[in-house]
């Protein structure tokens, strides 16, 4: 392909083909002679042999294990599992990977076809980066030459330095994605940041995964909280709310089986028949975007039939706290951050604190306090639900309305049912909206904090035993977060885009970009090529792999991938210890090792002084009961450690109805919100709405989604995994695809007006009508023109930045497809 | 008795990932572009649910080797390099004596043996008898993340294998042909 050589870095396409393996044969295989063939064809042998001779001469096979070594990496690329892998060496080669023990949990070790692959990618020498690369035609030529670490550090040294001298020191940003997120290799390039005084980002944002964040945060207090996926041996009913499972969260997919196997039922909410579907006894396919209206509708037919659990709401909820009708305040007992909340008191008759010695409080109702007029939190949170009738809510969701009574009737009646949510739902314009609206129908059903239920988002599950007199931490990290006299600005990214276009609230001008193919994860890669790059004076790139950012850098650094390097990653209750499987492809070399050179070079050497090995030797606190029987030689050889005061039984969250909430409380009204008209959960169609004025030009709703080919694009292209998959291809309803005279292959032009991307279709009945999807994470190298990338955008939320930052809604795309 | 290696694969767990496929590839060095492990769609075609949206289901059959008792391939081998070993009754192919005439890969009703093309010989899944010699797994149960595959010696009655065959009433798949296979599925 002409783009193909057009983008390929010279060094990128010198080395030739994959070079094929040497065939390891066992010496069994010599010991088996010729047999019978009963009914030769053709070119028959010479002598026939006796029919007694029909099976094969056997002998003893020597151990195929033998002459091979294990070592062990946390695969930290960023699904949402940390597996534990064993790669199986010789000769300084992996030959495979398989999966590693996790002390204490016999059942858990899992790898996956994404880190089986992965292990071939680290010897490829077609797609790794091998030497320190400098441009030397235009940005994104893809011509670069070979140059020297010495020479590379020298003059990115300059470069920053000259940056600094001109706009300040925080003018020079380090943006580390998950690209690899074990700690040396993730925090390397931010601690360096913090060093220098330079700008580091606050990423969720424009990845699109700060929505689950902020409706997390909204009714929990807390960011993360998930059941155990083994919990859901306990549930009736296990809903899959925007989660595929078997893609993206691979190593929990046994417990679902498990779960189907005890007789749960298994729902899947997804507007496409996602992989996990295959084990799912429904499938109830809603528009995208839609999930919060589902989640209210259902709601309405809970309340409505008087199912709610009225003493859980009351216990553990904002639902009885007081809101002044006039501003939508809620009410309460004295000024300050520590006062509490006002409720009904029934058996009194008036207004007092929620925190009231046996007060039974009223869940809903209309009163007088002081002259003002007020209403329960619940009631709001009913106006809103009131809304979404099945009708209403069948014309939004797309569902029929049986469809969605009886899903809500076997939600509430299940006793328990668990939902896992994902973050498929949440890339949209109201992000914050699908995990807090999905929430509150799981504390309206009363499943919060009960065994086999909850709404979870992957992690906070405690997995720690408190030591009784214990008060150090188990990890020390001074050292490490000792950043001298300097130290670094976060910034977020949901505004980076501006931030480098109009230089407010500061420029940035040298940007340097590690564990991350920031182009092809980010939002409008039209923008960021054509407007937002072009305003940076200096693109440095630290990768293993030849991305599509690194094509569009000034420099390229080879770093060493999970196989070859140090690191040490928290993984409670494990603590994951990686020494180097093999030696660094052609040239790489660490995070920490290349922040070493460059912080040698302008005057931080000496916060900069340790090894990789040293630095990870240093995280030990051998004092604290985390390390008792703990030698790091042994950790080291085994990979993992598990904690001796880890806890390893199946756990839940939010049992004791505590919520790291201002009121403690599960809390669905949010008087910050009041401005914004989203004081209670509630439904917004999308800002690319297909039945607005947008949707007559570019009628269909464009998703990207993880597949099983990918996590982000480390493992693009990867040979072994090419008979799978080799392109993206757009997955299309036939009833869109006859409308628009396509058959399935047809090649297509995806367009709107930012972008436009060509590929074939792959037609499915799996799919919602009026809804196409892609593969996320395919580079402009697989794609037959243009790339998925260009047609998504950053659109500032406002709602989002009062909260924190907006989070990209990736799903958020309209498009129009036509036969190419 | 001697052994005969078989395996037992449950449909019902599996997600269509192709991890079997690509541990299986890459841990056995299958040659080219070759895979001797594969995923087919259970109903229909991979990955194309079988109905008419809403009402659609997909799912799923890993294949592998199925090491028949009375395997066409051998039957029909001209050189005799298709063979079924004695010992655990796995069907293997003796590359030193194959002439990659391809008359193996017409001859097996589930197209399994490939020619490698390079090499000119016949190219197929061991069960990886080797491994299971010195007690390590197939690397595709190994691998399997959703634990459908369950392996050993059908001959034991007392087998994990054997035990998951007779629980759930485990059937090879197109019987029909008369190949006795040795891989079952649920």
């Amino acid at each position: 392909m002409e783009e193909n050589e057009r983008f390929a870095p010279t060094e990128f396409v010198s080395e030739g083909k994959v070079t094929r393996r040497t065939f390891v044969k066992g010496a069994g295989w010599l010991t088996i002679t010729s047999a019978l063939g009963a009914a030769a064809v053709g070119c028959a042998p010479a002598e026939k042999p006796a029919e007694e001779e029909s099976l094969a001469e056997t002998g003893p096979v020597t151990d195929p294990e033998e002459g091979f070594t294990y070592k062990s990496a946390c695969c930290s690329v960023n699904c949402t599992s940390r597996c534990h892998l064993r790669a199986r060496v010789k000769d300084d080669k992996i030959y495979t990977v398989t999966p590693g023990q996790m002390p204490g949990r016999d059942d858990y070790a899992n790898c996956c076809l994404r880190s089986i692959g992965l292990g071939t990618r680290t010897h490829d020498e077609n797609v790794r980066v091998m030497h320190p690369m400098k441009r030397t035609g235009e940005r994104g030529s893809g011509e670069f030459e070979q140059i020297s670490w010495e020479q590379a550090i020298e003059e990115i040294a300059e470069r920053m330095e000259a940056t600094k001298a001109t706009y300040g020191a925080k003018s020079c940003g380090f943006y580390s994605f998950t690209g690899n997120l074990s700690k040396l290799s993730w925090e390397a390039p931010t601690r360096f940041a913090g060093t220098y005084g330079g700008t580091t980002f606050d990423i969720e944002g424009i990845m699109g995964d700060h929505g689950a964040t902020m409706g997390m945060t909204l009714c929990f207090g807390q960011g993360r909280g998930a059941h155990d996926t083994r919990d859901y041996l306990n549930s009736n009913l296990v809903v899959l709310w925007g989660r595929n499972v078997a893609d993206t969260h691979t190593s929990e997919f046994r417990y679902l089986v498990k779960a189907r196997e005890n007789g749960a039922k298994i729902v899947v909410v997804d507007p496409r028949l996602c992989a996990t579907a295959a084990i799912a006894d429904e499938w109830i396919p809603l528009k995208p975007q839609t999930d919060p209206a589902l989640a209210l509708g259902m709601m309405n037919v809970i309340i409505g039939k008087d199912l709610h659990a009225k003493d859980w709401l009351l216990a553990n909820s904002v639902a009885p706290f007081l809101v002044r009708e006039s501003d939508g305040a809620l009410l309460r007992d004295g000024e300050g951050d520590e006062a509490p909340w006002l409720v009904w008191d029934e058996a009194a008759g008036k207004a007092v604190p929620n925190t009231t010695e046996g007060v039974k409080a009223a869940l809903s109702g209309t009163f007088d306090v002081n002259g003002e007029q007020c209403r329960t939190a619940f009631d709001h949170l009913c106006d809103e639900v009131s809304k979404y009738t099945l009708e209403y809510t069948a014309e939004i969701t797309g569902l029929a309305p049986e469809v969605i009574e009886n899903f809500a009737l076997e939600y509430i009646n299940a006793k328990p049912a668990g939902i896992r949510m994902g973050q498929g739902m949440q890339r949209v314009y109201n992000s914050h909206s699908p995990f807090r609206t999905v929430a509150t129908l799981a504390a309206v059903a009363g499943y919060i904090g009960v065994e086999g239920g909850g709404a979870s988002h992957a992690g906070g599950t405690a997995s720690i035993r408190s030591t009784p007199g214990i008060t150090i931490p188990a990890f020390n990290y001074d050292d490490w977060a000792n950043t001298g006299e300097n130290e670094g600005t976060m910034a977020k990214s949901s505004t980076l885009y501006e931030q480098i276009l109009t230089g407010k609230p500061y420029p940035l001008d040298f940007m340097w970009f590690a564990n991350s193919n920031f182009i092809n994860m980010s939002p409008d890669a039209n923008k960021i090529v054509g407007e937002v790059l072009p305003k940076i004076s200096t693109i440095v790139t630290v990768d293993p792999y030849w991305t599509w950012t690194a094509k569009y850098s000034d420099y390229v650094l080879p770093a060493c991938n999970y196989w070859e390097k140090w690191d040490f990653l928290d993984r409670s209750p494990w603590v994951f210890f990686q020494s180097p499987a093999v030696t660094p492809a052609g040239e790489s070399k660490s995070d920490v090792e290349i922040m070493s050179l460059l912080a040698a070079k302008v005057g931080l050497g000496d916060l900069w002084s340790k090894t990789d090995e040293e630095w990870v030797r240093s995280f030990v606190n051998e004092e604290h009961p985390a390390w008792e029987g703990f030698n790091f030689d042994t950790a080291v050889a085994d990979g993992i450690w598990g904690r001796p005061d880890g806890i390893y039984d199946s756990q839940i969250v939010f049992a004791d109805g505590v919520f790291a909430t201002p009121s403690t409380k599960f809390t669905f009204y949010n008087d910050d919100l009041v401005e914004f008209q989203e004081e209670v959960p509630c439904y917004k169609p999308m800002l690319e709405d297909p039945t607005g004025p947008l949707g007559e030009k570019y009628p269909l709703v464009f998703l990207q989604y993880h597949d099983r080919m990918n996590v982000h694009t480390q493992h693009i292209g990867i040979p072994a995994l090419a008979g799978i998959q080799d392109e993206p291809l757009l997955e299309m309803n036939p009833v869109d695809a006859t409308a628009r005279d396509i058959a399935d292959g047809d090649v297509v032009s995806i367009v709107n007006d930012r972008g436009a991307c060509k590929m074939k279709v792959f037609l499915t009945e799996g799919i919602v009508p009026g809804v196409v999807a892609t593969q996320s994470g395919w580079t402009p190298d697989y794609t037959i023109e243009g790339n998925y990338q260009t047609l998504t955008h950053l659109t500032l939320n406002p709602t989002e930045e009062h909260i924190s930052q907006t989070c990209t809604a990736f799903y958020d795309v309209l498009v129009e497809v036509e036969k190419a | 008795m001697a052994k005969q290696y078989g395996m037992v694969i449950d449909t019902t767990r599996c997600m269509g990932c192709q991890t079997c496929a690509v541990a299986c590839k890459v841990s056995n060095d299958v040659p080219g572009e070759l895979y001797w492990a594969h995923v087919e769609g259970l109903d229909g075609e991979l990955y194309r649910p079988v109905g008419t949206f809403p009402a659609v289901k997909m799912n799923f059959r890993p294949t592998l080797c199925n090491h028949c008792a009375e395997a066409a391939c051998v039957a029909n081998c001209p050189t005799g390099a298709m063979a079924k070993r004695s010992d655990n009754g796995a069907v293997v192919v003796d590359t030193e004596v194959c002439i990659g005439c391809g008359t193996c890969v017409t001859a097996c009703p589930y197209g399994v043996p490939q020619i490698d093309e390079e090499a000119a010989v016949s190219s197929k899944c061991t069960m990886c008898f080797d491994r299971q010699d010195h007690d390590h797994r197939p690397w595709c149960v190994q691998a399997c993340p959703a634990e459908a595959r369950i392996v050993g010696d059908l001959n034991d009655p007392e087998s994990a294998v054997s035990q998951y065959i007779a629980e759930k009433g485990a059937k090879p798949y197109l019987e029909e042909h008369g190949t006795q296979p040795s891989v079952y599925y649920v």
